[in-house]
């Protein structure tokens, strides 16, 4: 509540300045007590002063009163019994001057006490005063009269009546100042009470003030510095404290402006920054024991090297396993020395200080066990903060398997290669070893016939007619053999090609056999440019239509050459077809007609032929990395259909 | 024994003769009835193999008689050859100084395209593939000694 109220008055925001503050108002306070203990005390000393003095004039005036009446009435004591004209006339007046005296006296403490007392003094004064001078007068009078020593008796009786007049106004005015004395002296003596109780009540005051003081201090104590300053201070350092537990999150409270809520805040920056460290260092930690995971569980070994090209820190259990040494066998130690004798690393210091950088690089190494692993290895240098090579980390892939398949695979590829070339070889010697023989058989029937036809009946002529022809069916078949297992072998020669200007040099091949079997080819008109080996287009498109007519019973043979865009795929690879009006091929033959020397009709139907054509075609659009493929109904006609591949 | 077969020729223009590399004696016959249909008139010797041919245009070895093994006006030679191949025989030919203005003309059963590349690489002046069919055979010929002996004006040569 203090402190709601205390952050309601506008307080200076520095804590330095409030407790100046503080301080300063203490010390007003301790002043104005000081000071009004200082002017109690001089006003109460002073109060005393004045009214001892007041009183201790009103005692001696009334003393000299009492001292004044004793006179007077020794006075009239004496004037009664002067015995001459002169000593009663100095007598009278010598009273009458103490009488003077004395009213001056009156008078003065009449000022001060103006009462009924004083009064009463200065009537019997004047009282006194009235009856000295009548028994003046008398006593002279009897003096006056000599002889008459005696006097009228009535004389002598008036005398006697204002002696005891006298008498008793002495002892009255002796009993007033008496009186007066007395009041006087009660007068001082309540003064004194007066003061003393005065005195006492400034005591009281100045301790109150005190006491408030005190209070003030206490309750600055206890709420500035107790509560402001202290327990501000004892917050933060329990709350650092708890926070070192780890426990729960800790946040200081910020109160104010001033210096503690400043230590507040850096306190709380403090301990986020120490909390967000502590956060870091703890996924550090885990992404420390994430990487061992992965180093430990890697297939590869993982290694890394310092620049003196000694294993570091890392030797994974895929690198015990590929070498053969433990983690702590060669840690420290050069990687080097693992193998005897294979020096491509002779310089490994000077790389790894140049930043070595290793791509599948392939070498091998000594095991433990003397036999020898391939390896591929991949290095990258190690940096330190300052960015200065500080080692270098190698992942090995052992490759001894792949090696062995690799070895294997060359093995294969040789075998491949050799008969691949055996192939070759044999074609090569289909075309000339076989054909020799063929054309020795033609020949020398061919002589025979020529020679000898008068010695040979009509069956003999047959016969060798038969043989002749079988040798040359035998060479057109060697022959497309060889064009077959050359068309797989050789390179396409790929070019840009028009295939309108293709098909159109075909057709102008084949213009003769079109007009002698009354065929009409329909060219469409955008034929796309392509990348192809154009003569091997040729072929195919040769090749089809070739086929077309010769497979087609119609007495108007129409042939339709054109493309289609590629629906299918999408792609946008053109679709090539050759479509014609003929005897069509029965669904389950349409794979059969691509295999070689196979015929669906008999040798002499259709032209004859080989039954490559369609073999050789089909291998060259591969050769394109096409495809072809045939749409025919059966005595309706056909739709082959071939694609050349993407790249063309 | 005389390794040559010699047919006298009369009426062609240049009478020198040819040399026929042939290993296969069918193939020799062929040709010999051949170029007798052909009216070639021409002496036509005949070699068996590579080194035999090199020997007879060296004059080394059974021919180091010069008389015996006349220049030849063109050459026919076969790829298939027993021994050093017919590609051999012809760099060889077109290397040598004195030999290479003589036409070689290869005449073989093969029709592959790498021996054709090969040869007109190697200097060969025509390739002509051999064909079964005897008739298609006789015109080769016929238009052989036709062109070569008739129509081509050969290089002297040193004879």
């Amino acid at each position: 509540m203090f402190n709601r109220f205390l952050n309601r008055v506008p307080m200076p925001k520095s804590l330095q300045r409030q407790f100046m503050l503080a301080l300063s108002g203490q010390a007003v306070l301790i002043v104005a007590g000081a000071l009004i203990a200082v002017y109690g005390m001089y006003f109460s000393s002073d109060t005393t002063k004045r009214l001892a003095e007041e009183r201790l004039v009103h005692l001696q005036g009334t003393q000299d009163l009492v001292a004044h009446a004793l006179f007077i009435e020794r006075g009239a004591y004496n004037l009664l019994t002067a015995d001459s004209y002169d000593r009663v006339r100095a007598g009278y007046l010598e009273i009458l001057k103490k009488i003077d005296s004395l009213d001056a006296i009156v008078l003065c403490l009449g000022h001060a006490e103006n009462n009924l007392k004083v009064l009463d003094l200065y009537q019997a004064s004047q009282l006194l005063r009235n009856t000295v001078h009548i028994v003046a007068q008398l006593r002279l009078n009897i003096l006056n009269t000599p002889g008459d020593f005696s006097g009228p008796a009535n004389r002598q009786e008036t005398l006697r009546h204002f002696h005891t007049g006298l008498e008793l106004q002495v002892e009255s005015l002796t009993a007033a100042t008496h009186d007066l004395s007395v009041r006087f002296t009660e007068d001082y003596q309540d003064g004194i009470r007066q003061l003393t109780f005065k005195s006492a009540r400034d005591q009281r005051r100045v301790l109150a003030f005190l006491a408030g003081s005190v209070l003030f201090a206490w309750l600055f104590s206890r709420y500035f510095l107790g509560r402001h300053v202290v327990m501000r201070l004892r917050r933060i350092s329990e709350c650092l404290k708890m926070d070192e537990t780890g426990a729960v999150p800790q946040t200081v409270p910020v109160e104010g402006e001033d210096e503690i809520s400043h230590m507040a805040r850096a306190v709380n920056r403090f301990l986020d920054e120490r909390r967000l460290l502590a956060e870091a260092q703890h996924s550090l930690r885990e992404r420390e024991e994430t990487l061992r995971a992965i180093i430990d569980a890697a297939p590869a070994a993982i290694i890394d090297l310092d620049l003196d090209g000694n294993i570091h820190s890392i030797w994974n259990q895929a690198a015990e396993k590929m070498f053969g040494w433990s983690a702590l066998e060669v840690m420290g130690r050069p990687f080097p020395v693992l193998a005897e004798g294979l020096e491509e690393f002779g310089n490994l210091q000077e790389q790894i200080k140049k930043g070595l950088s290793l791509n599948g690089h392939e070498a091998c190494r000594k095991k433990r066990d003397g036999t020898i692993v391939d390896y591929s290895i991949h290095a990258a240098p190690l940096y330190d903060p300052e960015g200065r090579v500080s080692g270098n980390i190698g992942v090995l892939v052992d490759i001894t398997d792949r090696k062995l398949l690799d070895g294997r695979l060359q093995q294969k590829n040789a075998d491949l290669e050799r008969s691949n070339a055996e192939l070759e070889d044999f074609a090569y010697i289909v075309s000339h070893d076989l054909k020799e023989p063929l054309r020795s058989i033609h020949s020398f029937s061919s002589f025979l016939l020529e020679d000898h036809r008068e010695n040979l009946n009509s069956e003999g002529i047959s016969h060798l007619d038969i043989v002749r022809q079988s040798a040359k069916r035998m060479e057109a078949l060697l022959d497309d053999l060889l064009t077959y297992s050359r068309v797989g072998r050789v390179e396409m020669a790929k070019q840009p090609t028009d295939l309108s200007r293709v098909v159109s040099g075909v057709l102008d091949d084949l213009r003769t056999l079109l007009a002698e079997k009354n065929a009409s080819v329909l060219v469409a008109k955008d034929m796309p440019k392509v990348i192809c080996d154009h003569v091997r287009i040729g072929e195919v498109f040769r090749n089809l239509v070739e086929n077309a007519v010769k497979y087609n019973d119609h007495e108007k043979k129409h042939i339709e050459v054109g493309w289609l865009p590629d629906k299918k795929s999408g792609k946008g690879v053109p679709v090539f077809y050759v479509r014609d009006n003929g005897i069509g091929i029965r669904e389950k033959y349409l794979d059969t007609v691509f295999k070689i020397f196979k015929r669906l009709h008999g040798r002499e139907e259709y032209g004859g032929g080989t039954g490559s054509g369609l073999t050789i075609t089909r291998k060259i659009v591969e050769r394109h990395r096409g495809r072809i493929w045939i749409e025919s109904e059966f005595g309706r006609g056909s739709t082959f259909y071939f694609t050349l591949g993407p790249d063309s | 024994m005389n390794p040559l077969t010699v047919k006298e020729n009369f009426v062609t223009k240049d009478n020198r003769p040819i040399l026929v590399v042939e290993d296969s004696p069918e193939d020799w016959l062929i040709l010999l009835r051949a170029v007798e249909k052909s009216n070639l008139k021409n002496k036509v010797i005949r070699v068996k193999d590579g080194d035999e041919a090199l020997d007879y245009l060296h004059h080394r070895g059974d021919f180091i008689d010069a008389s015996r093994a006349p220049r030849p006006g063109i050459i026919l030679l076969d790829l298939n050859l027993p021994g050093i191949n017919g590609l051999e025989v012809l760099s060889e030919i077109k290397t040598a100084p004195q030999l290479r203005t003589i036409p070689v003309v290869v005449l073989t059963t093969s029709r592959d395209e790498r021996d054709i590349e090969a040869c007109y690489q190697r200097g060969a002046s025509s390739f002509i593939s051999k064909p079964v069919d005897a008739k298609e055979f006789l015109t080769a010929i016929t238009r052989l000694k036709d062109y070569w002996f008739e129509i081509v004006i050969l290089p002297k040569g040193n004879k």
